[in-house]
């Protein structure tokens, strides 16, 4: 059948007629015919839907806007200045927020249920979506229903009937079941769409225009998730993938290819290996189109008032390859929008028809990473209210969640205002929880090397993150209230008082017992040097600027003690370091559960530089802490708080010492049995109260 | 020269495995050979790289390191692995090398730990400038081990490192700066090279560089915004830099 080219006029009947038979109506295209198109793209929305953070329990809406229910505004202004669009997300869209968390591990979402960013993606007509590494966090069982895709992996089966989804087709085409060797998921789509173009009478009609949309990651991933991937999918390097499908998808007709490179800019000589192949991808005969993603940034340069500058990873690219002001790689219109809905990929192609198929016009080809605040550089636009409601369910439930009991109570404070003279009530859980992390590691491991330490002590150390480097204000306590009469329940977020960073992960170092003298004498740099001699009043701690590097040791039972004599120059103020009551010789060996900050050179302690690490986990700090809370009946002050592995050399002076800490604690110190504490004095200009410190208690 | 001590023979029926398959045209193409064999333990795969690794031509170290990687994999095979390794690094492949080196140091591979093995296996991944390898050699040099202490040469060798792309050797490096080990004090090229580790999403660097983001440390201007984005990006990519 043959249809001839219908003026605006009748483009109703075109596109009636489009959907029963595509046949050879291009036939008639008039020479010159052109089509404009706009590729909208998110990526890396993480799991943004509003502005909030769930840890902080906080509105960040004003300048810390982000989230697709801004970008929702930008999509919306995207479409009014375009008449052709086509809306892609470039993956790492489920997980980042704690409400990515909630629904993935502490309330799974049900087969019957959508995940919340896809109810917003799917409210906001997505084309097409690919995969980013992050999506493969949660495994593959959760990959599979939260798709309703059928991933053809043994061993991993969609539950039966129809799990909510994703309402546009989700593709990859560089990931590859073990078991079979087939794609996980369609390494491509064909989308029939119909697209208003200008005829060269000025004319407009309506033609149909099928797009092919592929989807790349990171061949990481079969490392970063070894432990839910490792056997069950192959990945293959994006070229590769993209020189197979992009033919097939132009042989079966595609006049547009679309790819979506979950992965940034790297002009080193291609490997299939590499996580940032994206460039490459523009010397794959055929792509018209490139999105990226991964590394968060912005390309091209952003365009509004005062914008930053483009990034210098990206500006130190070849210009020969990248033009980073047009967005341009190898001549393929190419855009990454950064992060968490803080941008919108705006690509806008110009085809013609020439030769009896469709060009893009590289010279009419514009490319933008769209910001928040776009129209002055200052003005964020407004987020989609419609979007609060849609998802406000999974936004209540999820703060809900951070406030819930975690299933443990505790019998004592755990607060960190005298961390800085012997109290570990905030400190000691969280080495106990790791030491527990790298015992049952090792306990479990089947590497021959690490089979071979069996016997060496595992011993911990932590530090009081939060004792007043943000002000007199910023002490862990936790569960104030909290006696053995009437225990406190901690909450799901407490975890993330006890040990701050969530983005630590725990490692594991084998160090000698001299390494473990120094390290001690490192931390013991917090303290000033004290003279004895002197009236005049002195800061026992002078600044709390960096105080996660006050690492506080503890072994099982408290079998590690040491003393800190503060009157001694640093380097020198380590004695009577102790190991099951036994001095500890500089050969002796140990293992240090710690975290991925410190294992690698964090805060400069000699000789741990990355070149002791002995475990590394993708498991965080903080995650290893809540597990380890969840384990425990309960927390007692005698079992989880009094193992107090340091004290001071006792030290008479002749003037006064005193540390500063929040105001109003003196009765916390003398609960603990604090002796050296012996009075609060006054409130210095920024807030703190001066404690007196006695040192010859 | 004959570093290795750990070799078994190779068994005679990989010797006997060539069978002349097409040679590869691009290092691409034994590499994606290589994840194949490494993901699937693919007997095919693996007699294919072995055919590559010995027939003469200029993929042949890269097939070998291929084989070398792939065989690594299997603690039964680890005798295999080391054999092929050193002839990808004998015929050039630094990263064959570097691996060597690794096995040494960390006693993996089953090689009994060997620093002085280890080190020359590294210097000869350093030779082209394997950013890993110099890393390695940077931190014997800083720790001493094998040698006397040498901040100036561990240096010199982080720059070598960190010009390579090495995130790990940048944060030492802005760190070496910082506090003058080494090198002249200089809180200016602290701070360069503390972003530019942070930019390579090195963990402790991401972390360093939001709490100089926070307080203004090495002259970096404060930005309470900044920072807490730095932040987040810090939890997002600890799923990704764990290794």
């Amino acid at each position: 059948m043959r249809f001839s080219l219908t003026p605006l006029a009748s483009a109703l009947a075109a596109l009636a007629l489009a959907g029963c038979n595509s046949g050879d109506k291009t036939n008639d295209i008039p020479e010159g015919t052109t089509l404009e198109l706009a590729v909208l793209s998110t990526t890396d929305l993480h799991q943004n839907l509003l502005s909030y953070d769930y840890y902080r329990l906080a509105d960040l809406t004003g300048s810390g806007t982000l989230g697709l229910a801004a970008t929702a505004s930008l999509i919306k202004a995207a479409r009014a200045e375009n008449t052709n669009t086509l809306l892609v997300d470039d993956g790492d869209a489920t997980q980042g927020t704690l409400l990515g968390d909630f629904q993935a591990l502490a309330q799974p979402v049900a087969c019957s249920q959508t995940l919340a960013i896809y109810r917003a993606m799917n409210s906001l007509g997505y084309d097409a979506g690919g995969l980013g590494n992050h999506e493969f966090n949660y495994g593959l069982p959760f990959l599979s229903q939260t798709l309703n895709a059928d991933l053809g992996v043994a061993g991993v089966a969609k539950p039966a009937g129809t799990c909510g989804a994703p309402n546009y087709p989700v593709v990859n085409s560089n990931v590859n079941s073990a078991s079979s060797g087939v794609p996980i998921l369609p390494p491509y789509v064909l989308l029939d769409r119909n697209y208003v173009v200008k005829l060269p009478t000025g004319e407009n009609a309506t033609l149909p225009l099928k797009v092919a949309v592929l989807g790349f990651v990171p061949p990481q991933i079969v490392d970063w998730d070894a432990k839910s991937l490792a056997g069950k999918v192959t990945v293959t390097g994006v070229v590769e993938a993209a020189q197979k499908y992009v033919a097939e998808a132009r042989g079966k007709g595609a006049n547009l290819v679309v790819a979506l490179s979950h992965g940034g800019l790297d002009a080193s000589t291609y490997s299939p290996k590499m996580e940032n192949g994206s460039l490459h991808l523009t010397t794959v005969a055929g792509v018209d189109a490139l999105v990226t993603g991964h590394s968060h940034l912005i390309f091209p340069a952003a365009r509004e008032p005062n914008a930053p500058k483009l990034d210098a990873s990206l500006a130190a690219l070849p210009a020969a390859t990248v033009d980073g002001s047009k967005g341009l790689v190898n001549g393929v219109p190419t855009v990454m929008a950064q992060s968490w809905g803080r941008r919108l990929g705006i690509i806008k192609l110009t085809l013609m028809w020439q030769g009896g198929q469709w060009v893009v016009q590289k010279d009419k080809t514009t490319v933008e990473s769209r910001g928040l605040a776009y129209t002055d550089g200052t003005t964020f636009v407004t987020p989609d209210p419609a979007m609060a409601t849609l998802v406000d369910a999974e936004h209540q439930a999820t703060i809900a969640y951070a406030k819930q009991p975690l299933g443990v109570s505790t019998d004592f404070e755990m607060s960190a205002y005298f961390a800085l003279v012997g109290d570990v009530s905030a400190i000691q859980i969280v080495n106990q929880a790791q030491i527990d992390y790298v015992k049952t590691f090792l306990a479990n491991t089947t590497d021959t090397t690490l089979k071979g330490y069996a016997g060496i002590p595992v011993i911990s150390c932590s530090a009081p993150f939060k004792a007043g480097r943000n002000g007199a204000g910023d002490f862990t306590d936790v569960a104030p209230t909290a006696t053995p009469a009437a225990p406190f329940a901690l909450q799901v977020r407490n975890p993330g008082d006890l040990y701050l960073y969530g983005n630590n992960n725990i490692q594991a170092v084998k160090i000698k017992g001299s390494d473990l003298k120094a390290w001690l004498e490192t931390s013991a740099k917090q303290f000033a040097q004290i003279d004895p001699a002197s009236s005049a009043t002195q800061d026992l701690v002078p600044s709390y600027s960096t105080i996660y590097n006050f690492d506080v040791f503890y072994a099982e039972g408290n079998a590690l003690t040491y003393q800190v004599d503060v009157t001694k120059p640093v380097g020198s103020r380590i004695v009577n370091l102790r190991y099951q009551g036994q001095p500890v010789a500089d050969s002796a060996d140990f293992i240090v559960a710690t975290n991925d900050y410190r294992a690698s050179g964090g805060g400069r302690f000699p000789g741990i530089d990355g070149s002791k690490t002995i475990i590394k986990s993708p498991d965080a700090n903080q995650a290893v802490v809540a597990a380890y809370l969840r384990k425990q009946a309960g927390l007692t002050r005698g079992v989880n708080g009094a193992g107090r592995s340091w004290s001071f050399v006792k030290t008479a002076t002749a003037g006064p010492v005193v540390l500063r800490s929040a105001p109003g604690k003196l009765a916390v110190a003398q609960g603990l049995g604090l002796a050296g504490v012996t009075a609060e004095g006054s409130v210095d200009a920024s807030g703190y109260a001066r404690y007196t410190i006695d040192l010859s208690k | 020269m004959k570093p290795v001590a750990c070799f078994a023979l190779l068994p005679l029926a990989l010797l006997l495995a060539a069978c002349a398959p097409e040679p590869p045209r691009q290092s691409a193409e034994v590499e994606s050979l290589g994840m194949q064999a490494v993901q699937t333990h693919d007997a095919a795969a693996l007699r294919r790289l072995s055919a590559w690794a010995q027939a003469p031509g200029p993929f042949a170290p890269l097939a070998a390191r291929e084989l070398g990687l792939a065989l690594a994999a299997d603690p039964a095979r680890h005798a295999e692995a080391l054999r092929w390794l050193a002839q990808a690094a004998h015929g050039g492949d630094a990263e064959a090398a570097f691996t060597l080196g690794e096995a040494y140091r960390s006693g993996g591979l089953g090689c009994r730990h060997d620093d002085v093995a280890a080190r020359r296996w590294f210097e000869r991944a350093a030779e082209a400038d394997h950013p890993a390898a110099l890393l390695a050699l940077a931190r014997a040099a800083r720790n001493g081990v094998g040698e006397p202490r040498d901040m100036g040469k561990a240096a010199g060798l982080l720059l070598r490192a960190s010009r390579r792309g090495s995130g790990a050797a940048m944060y030492l490096l802005s760190q070496a700066y910082a506090a003058g080990e080494g090198v002249p004090a200089d809180p200016a090229v602290a701070r360069h090279w503390l972003e530019q580790a942070a930019e390579q999403h090195h963990p402790a660097a991401m972390q360093d560089w939001a709490l100089a983001l926070e307080e203004g440390r090495l002259g970096v201007p404060p930005d309470a915004q900044a920072a807490r984005e730095q932040w987040r990006e810090a939890s997002e990519e600890r799923r990704n830099r764990w290794r």
